[in-house]
């Protein structure tokens, strides 16, 4: 998948690995390459800032905690962004159904 | 030596410059470890610490760029922030008033004029004793209320403390935090300040004005070590100005 349109959907895809259980960013990028099979893979200093946009914007909510030593900020989903995300979801269903009717056949 | 994860973050900290301190701070410390956990990952793998650090750098992006995409404080998060302090404040300021009230009190009893009514859980203000005896005089609320009012100062102001302590952890936490770290001087100085002045004006006052000495024995030290504590958080305030 392109990085644009990657871009595009990047909170979603946040929301929702965030969604399973409270993480922290490293392993927030792990698992969203994991689970992409490898396809989304970003710059990885882009996600922070995602992160902390869906902070300001109270989908997410964080925390220091501390593993080997090391400080982590630790991110889970709050009520409205569980709601946003539930939303969210169903929007870009809608929208890839649509993209499917149109481009069926042509390729 | 420095390593390509400390030259990261020191330009990274550089770009971030127009973010307080705090922020800065946050930002920092999560791509440090997120630089750290790759940088082991890679060496896990077999590639050499220095190269390992290197392309978990380079996987990270530019400094400039990712500094420049982290969002600005809203309005409504700064009031929030400014609500809660302001409320841990007038907490601990409540709590200050309820110390001086409750000393106050205590010493009015010990000054030599005063005796408690054993029938009653007031006190008499007496125009002499004889055998620890009051004679004459007059009832005395004055200890009382010194007293009764001291405890709901305190309790009360405790209680604002703890209400906007929670409020604090759930609105504010050490993120935005830009008052974080100078609440504990700000509060600080006001609270052991008004105890200073407190103890060491009034019991001045009440010492000139009546025959004992309990208050100057007990309100000196005590307000001088208020005062000694109060200095000590503006040392820390003046510290933390100069780092900022």
């Amino acid at each position: 998948m392109g990085r644009e349109q990657l871009k595009g959907n990047l909170d979603m895809l946040l929301l929702a690995v965030v969604a399973d259980a409270p993480t922290h960013g490293y392993s927030i990028i792990a698992r969203l390459r994991e689970r992409s099979g490898g396809v989304f893979d970003l710059k990885e200093g882009s996600v922070y800032p995602a992160l902390h946009q869906l902070e300001s914007r109270g989908l997410l909510r964080s925390t220091w905690s501390t593993a080997d030593g090391r400080r982590r900020r630790v991110y889970e989903l709050t009520r409205r962004g569980r709601a946003a995300l539930r939303e969210q979801v169903q929007d870009w269903r809608v929208y890839s159904s649509a993209i499917a009717t149109v481009t069926e056949g042509r390729a | 030596m420095t390593t390509p994860i400390a030259e990261f973050l020191r330009a990274l900290d550089r770009d971030l410059r127009a973010e307080r301190r705090l922020r800065r701070a946050r930002i920092v410390t999560e791509v440090r470890d997120h630089l750290t956990s790759t940088a082991d990952a890679l060496e896990r793998s077999g590639l050499p610490r220095v190269d390992a650090e290197r392309l978990a750098v380079e996987r990270f992006g530019e400094p400039g760029d990712i500094a420049g995409r982290f969002p600005s404080r809203t309005v409504r998060a700064t009031l929030v922030e400014l609500y809660v302090y302001a409320g841990l404040l007038v907490g601990s300021l409540l709590a200050a008033w309820g110390v001086i009230g409750l000393v106050g009190g205590a010493l009015s009893e010990a000054v030599g004029r005063s005796r408690p009514m054993p029938s009653a859980r007031i006190w008499r203000s007496c125009d002499r004793i004889v055998n620890d005896e009051c004679v004459g005089g007059f009832t005395d609320f004055r200890v009382a209320v010194w007293i009764v009012s001291g405890v709901l100062l305190l309790v009360g102001g405790l209680l604002f403390v703890a209400v906007h302590w929670l409020l604090r952890r759930r609105f504010v936490d050490d993120d935005p935090g830009s008052l974080t770290a100078w609440w504990f001087d700000i509060a600080g100085i006001s609270t052991f300040g008004l105890i200073a002045v407190g103890l060491l004006v009034v019991g001045t006052g009440q010492t000139l004005t009546r025959d004992g000495t309990a208050w100057l024995s007990v309100s000196l030290p005590g307000g001088l070590l208020s005062l000694a504590v109060c200095l000590l958080f503006v040392r820390d305030l003046n510290t933390r100005s100069a780092t900022a």
